[in-house]
């Protein structure tokens, strides 16, 4: 009698246009599988092995799947119905989980979000003075957050830990970006209790381009890609002047904090035009819609709709996923260079397959 | 109840809002000891306090 195996129930195999990748939602890790292997395990019901003719291959790929706890084995059919499916919906209690302010944000403005639970809160620097950051960190330490980070955008600063030693004390803080800069201190890692993260790029591109550094994978993280747009679902971004926006790079503002109530605030949040962009989910993206890394990739670029059921971007992602390359890799060319043009004002994607399947069979033959 | 938590948060299944310092007020050590080991870099084996890149 053959052997039964079923999928973990918290893998979950995501498809992209070359390869696909395991998504362990309980490990935070994640595993690169060929398509093959995604149609053979994207089923709930138990693995059908025997589709793979070649034995060699079919056992190989039965034990790397055992060895990474990616399948199971059990012993009858009925089994499987010990291990329910996981729901796909997503929901949280939070009105904003994330929140961008700049740190010189007025005490007025505190004290209206104080009605607010908050998951997360970035403090945006341009120029670092210790005391300016010291008392805007203490006064929003005082808002119910969960975690607070802190992204210092001048460049070129040397930092050491007496810059941030006064910091310590606030318990939400957890990490400090710098950019172009260097940290160093003489603190064993261990008793730090933040991370100063060292960015080898400017914040704006840092903030404007998907990083490798910001892909993360977890339950949460999943269901709310799959969901709802992974960057600006729930976010709220305060600018300068204190207007009201979606993230940091949106023009349209939806009214100023200082000039309006809580309830107004509250009003604006919930309305469906500032919800609008958090509703987009990267199916209907093109070009993201082919990629493997979709749910677990935080893009901050601004989507568009033309005429075409789907949205785009006017500007490219770092990574190119009919190529399987981040631009930092090398042999990674542009979406055009490959064959995959997408029009800017139609939003129109057209795809050369002899050009991007000549430079595929180059690449990964 | 402090250990309980950092036990259940590194086998990834707290919600990581239970650690918020309105629920943990009495225990401010104890939040400081938590806090200590749910540091993280850029990897994607350590816990984060968000579940996504916050910015
Ligand atoms: S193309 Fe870029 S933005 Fe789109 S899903 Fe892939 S990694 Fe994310």
């Amino acid at each position: 009698m053959s052997r039964l195996f079923l999928r973990n129930r918290l893998c979950m195999p995501v498809k992209g246009y070359n390869r696909s990748i395991v998504y362990d939602l309980i490990r935070y890790d994640y595993f690169f599988i060929s398509n093959e292997v995604f149609e053979l395990i994207n089923t709930t019901e138990i693995i059908d092995f025997e589709c793979i003719g070649d034995e060699k291959n079919r056992e190989e790929i039965k034990e790397f799947l055992l060895k990474e706890e990616i399948i199971f084995e059990i012993l009858e059919s009925d089994e499987k119905f010990n291990f329910p499916v996981m729901n796909p919906d997503y929901s949280t209690p939070f009105l904003i989980t994330d929140l961008i302010v700049h740190v010189d944000i007025d005490e007025v403005s505190i004290d209206k979000l104080s009605s607010f639970t908050l998951r997360d809160i970035s403090i945006l620097v341009d120029s670092y003075d210790k005391n300016v950051l010291e008392s805007c960190l203490n006064r929003i330490s005082m808002l119910e957050v969960d975690a607070i980070f802190i992204f210092l955008k001048e460049e070129n600063v040397a930092y050491t830990y007496e810059n941030f030693e006064a910091l310590s004390r606030v318990n939400q803080l957890f990490n400090i970006y710098v950019f172009n800069s260097t940290y160093t201190s003489n603190l064993n890692q261990e008793n730090e209790l933040f991370t100063v993260i060292e960015i080898p790029s400017s914040f704006e591109y840092f903030s404007k381009n998907l990083d490798p550094n910001k892909l993360r994978i977890n339950i949460e993280m999943f269901l709310e890609a799959s969901n709802y747009h992974s960057y600006y679902h729930k976010k709220v971004y305060l600018d300068m002047k204190g207007n009201i926006k979606n993230g940091l790079y949106t023009d349209e503002h939806h009214g100023n904090l200082k000039n309006i109530s809580v309830s107004r605030f509250t009003e604006i949040i919930e309305s469906k035009s500032f919800q609008m962009l958090g509703g987009i989910k990267k199916e209907n993206t093109l070009v993201c819609d082919v990629c493997e890394f979709r749910f677990m990739c935080v893009d901050s670029r601004m989507p568009y709709i033309a005429n075409t059921e789907k949205w785009y971007h006017t500007v490219e992602c770092t990574y190119n996923p009919y190529i399987s390359k981040w631009k930092l890799e090398t042999d990674y060319k542009p979406l055009l260079e490959v064959g995959v043009a997408l029009h800017p004002t139609s939003g129109k994607l057209t795809i050369d397959y002899e050009i991007l399947e000549q430079y595929n069979n180059f690449l990964w033959q | 109840m402090i250990a309980k938590i950092k036990k259940q948060v590194k086998n990834g299944i707290a919600p990581l809002h239970l650690l918020s310092s309105k629920n943990l007020t009495e225990e401010k050590k104890g939040i400081t000891k938590v806090r200590a080991s749910l540091k993280y870099e850029t990897s994607f084996l350590q816990i984060k306090p968000s579940h996504r890149f916050p910015l």
